[in-house]
């Protein structure tokens, strides 16, 4: 075998016996596909594209204002439910809940892979008069997370309508609700004020 | 010399006469406890592998923040009209963060040069930071804000949520009521928006009622946050 045939990373001299060498020809990187201002990743194996800033995984349920009537009248026994007909989730391994199986774009919670979010949600219940008020709180499986918050009726003037807050780090899956704490003078003739104004949004930050 | 001497960065030829190259060979990489996951770094002389976790998560954000109740003369946090009547009919919140008392922007990335004011808008002297309709490249992004209003009188409100420049409401809708009309409690507004091109979002109204267009600052923010490039 003459000098000639020799190549590095396959590629073979030119007729001045240089070796023209890219990124791409190295026996542990993987090029394909890279666009502007993406790094070389790490993949257990080889360094392939990707983007060196991170991203935030989100589930967004709220309605764009779309129209629907609460699916149920509230009760204690069950969750807050939300409308999203066009539901957003960017979180891989993440499944939207329904509970009680009342379909038509209602849903009541996530399943979340183990990781680290930021959550907050809102419910705008329907009342019978100015007692009504509905205390709920984020749950982590059955585990109370972050503050308590209320929905109430617009003529309560005793009570303070709040979103719920929570941070929460979990190794593992887990199903994340909005628990209905407390209830008084819940309207059974419900309307669309949840579908248009009430929300749940997740951030995965780690 | 034969060929077989002849070696890269003290990597020989096979048999076949290939010499085959990893990025650890090269004379200016050096790895540590290489995992999956890491990113090759310029360190200012060679190149190293760090977690992509070290990285900055989010790289661009831009918060305008009024922070100061104001009478009299100047603009602060009012809502946008394009009529001069003293009840508003149109679209946008404005949001003052001149940094000079009464609302700070901060900002990071190259959101701060992205602010745009609607057109016709009689503002204040030039120099200051007048936030009303925000430019938003390629990417996804989380939208804050929360607002009080000031109407001229108990029975006035507003319904209000994140849009885009076609009026397309981006999240939550959330009502202002004036104080004497049950405002009470948190008004947090949200957004989500995944772009494949530049558009421009506002905090705008889905409807609204005797909403003046008078100042009223205080918990007052806009809140933009890139969290990652375009999804598909």
């Amino acid at each position: 075998m003459s000098h000639n045939k020799i190549t590095v990373g396959s590629q073979t001299p030119d007729s001045n016996g240089n070796v023209s060498v890219a990124l791409n020809n190295l026996g542990d990187v993987d090029t394909t596909g890279v666009q502007a201002n993406q790094t070389l990743i790490y993949n257990g194996s080889s360094y392939v594209a990707g983007n060196k800033e991170g991203v935030l995984g989100v589930i967004f349920l709220t309605s764009n204002n779309a129209s629907s009537n609460y699916p149920q009248t509230l009760n204690a026994a069950d969750n807050v439910y939300w409308y999203a007909p066009t539901p957003i989730n960017t979180i891989t391994g993440a499944s939207l809940l329904d509970s009680d199986s009342l379909g038509s774009n209602w849903y009541d919670g996530v399943t979340l892979p183990a990781g680290d979010y930021i959550i907050q949600c809102s419910l705008h219940g329907d009342f019978t008069g100015s007692t009504g008020q509905c205390k709920f709180v984020l749950k982590a499986g059955s585990t109370a997370i972050g503050c308590i918050a209320e929905s109430a009726d617009p003529s309560n003037n005793s009570e303070y309508p709040s979103d719920a807050s929570a941070y929460f780090s979990s190794g593992s899956s887990f199903d994340l609700t909005a628990d209905i704490q407390t209830l008084t003078a819940a309207n059974s003739t419900t309307t669309d004020l949840q579908a248009k104004r009430g929300y749940l949004y997740v951030w995965k930050v780690a | 010399m034969s060929h077989n001497k002849i070696t890269v960065n003290s990597q020989a030829p096979t048999s076949a006469g290939d010499i085959s190259l990893s990025t650890s060979n090269l004379s200016d990489v050096a790895y540590s406890s290489l995992s999956s996951n890491d990113l090759i770094e310029y360190n200012g002389s060679s190149y190293e592998n760090v977690s992509k976790a070290s990285t900055v998560l989010i790289a661009q954000s831009l918060f305008s923040n009024n922070n100061k109740d104001a009478t009299g003369s100047g603009v602060f946090a009012f809502v946008f009209t394009d009529s001069t009547s003293n009840d508003n009919t149109a679209n946008s919140l404005f949001v003052d963060a001149q940094n000079s008392g009464y609302g700070i922007a901060d900002i990071t990335g190259s959101l701060a040069t992205s602010q745009v004011s609607p057109a016709g808008l009689q503002i204040g002297s030039s120099g200051k930071r007048f936030y009303c309709k925000y430019e938003v490249p390629t990417g996804q992004y989380i939208l804050v804000a929360s607002t009080r209003g000031f109407f001229q009188d108990s029975t006035g409100n507003s319904l209000m949520s994140w849009m885009d420049e076609n009026y397309n409401v981006l999240g939550n809708a959330v009502e202002i009521l004036p104080a004497s009309g049950g405002q009470r409690g948190s008004k947090k507004i949200f957004g989500y928006v995944n772009t494949n091109t530049t558009i421009y979002v506002h905090l705008g109204f889905i409807s609204t009622s005797k909403h003046a267009r008078a100042r009223e600052a205080n918990g007052t923010t806009v809140q933009i946050l890139r969290i990652g490039d375009y999804q598909s």
